[in-house]
């Protein structure tokens, strides 16, 4: 266990992930207050967040390299969010 | 029977284990989903609440902003320091373990003590449910009740995988090296998964 985990941790791909993350903190604070519009500024800060979630789950939660199994459990909750998230959209104030 | 065994045969305990805690980050997942969705859909689908409606007085909101900002980067470092602790555990150096597992404790709790700053912040200019200023502003009075619950339900997340990674800590001299790195891998992926939840919340709560 502890070899296959020495395998699955790279210090420069870390690094290199923790500065994405804080050049995209920086690009979706910044991006807030650049006036896009209610649409595009939550498809911007949601898109932001979506990558952010996407690089500490699959570098440091090491989703990259599990088995498919554990890619089922993580997209069942997922879609069952977005089910969800889409089942608003009737109701949504788009201001049009 | 046989053949079932045989092609389950590359399963190991430690996977069983891991299936087992993303069974439960899976339970966390459908929580802070329905939370997330019914804030979004207040927020998007209530004409009081909606975006472009000023719900932060702007004062109030560039202060807020600039603590939740420190925040993520704190919660973002303390995921960093996370990593480099499980990968110190899995390499059997455990003063490079105990080092990295402390730095993410104590981010973790200054974290929870920025939180504290601006909670303090905003009760004292009347930012909460139920004041005089949330009564005079329905929409507001909505959103500082998701803010509250979200954050103080994030809060509680943050508080126990402190203790979680304490009992890692703790446990660091007395295991083995194989069974240290995993129950570093275990307290690892929950505290990511924390880390994931502020990601996802700052900038529904503050940048939208």
């Amino acid at each position: 266990m502890s070899q296959e985990l020495e395998a699955q941790h790279d210090d420069g791909v870390d690094f290199a992930v923790y500065l994405g993350l804080l050049a995209l903190t920086a690009a979706t604070v910044g991006a807030a207050y650049i006036h896009l519009g209610r649409i595009f500024a939550v498809a911007t800060a949601l898109t932001i967040a979506a990558c952010k979630a996407a690089m500490i789950g699959l570098y440091y939660m090491n989703l990259r390299r599990e088995r498919p199994f554990m890619h089922l459990i993580v997209w069942t909750g997922i879609v069952a969010v977005l089910i969800l998230l889409f089942g608003i959209i009737p109701d949504v104030s788009f201001g049009w | 029977m046989s053949a079932t065994t045989a092609q389950d045969a590359d399963w190991t305990e430690e996977d069983g284990g891991r299936v087992g805690l993303w069974l439960f980050i899976l339970s966390e997942i459908l929580l802070f989903g329905g939370f997330l969705a019914s804030y979004l859909s207040t927020r998007l689908g209530n004409a009081e609440c909606a975006l472009g409606v000023v719900s932060w007085p702007e004062a109030g909101h560039g202060a807020s902003l600039a603590l939740a900002t420190l925040n993520t980067v704190l919660l973002l470092t303390s995921s960093y320091t996370m990593v480099r602790a499980i990968s110190r555990a899995s390499r059997g150096d455990a003063d490079g373990f105990r080092a990295n597992l402390a730095a993410t404790m104590t981010l973790g709790l200054g974290f929870l003590a920025v939180k504290g700053v601006e909670y303090w912040l905003k009760v004292s200019h009347g930012w909460y449910p139920g004041s005089e200023f949330a009564r005079s502003n329905p929409g507001m009075s909505i959103f500082l009740s998701y803010y509250y619950l979200l954050t103080i339900f994030h809060g509680l997340h943050v508080i126990a995988g402190l203790v979680w990674n304490g009992a890692v800590y703790s446990a660091a001299g007395r295991l083995p090296a194989p069974q240290l790195a995993r129950k570093a891998e275990y307290a690892g992926l929950y505290w990511h998964f924390v880390d994931v939840v502020w990601v996802l919340l700052f900038p529904l709560l503050y940048l939208i």
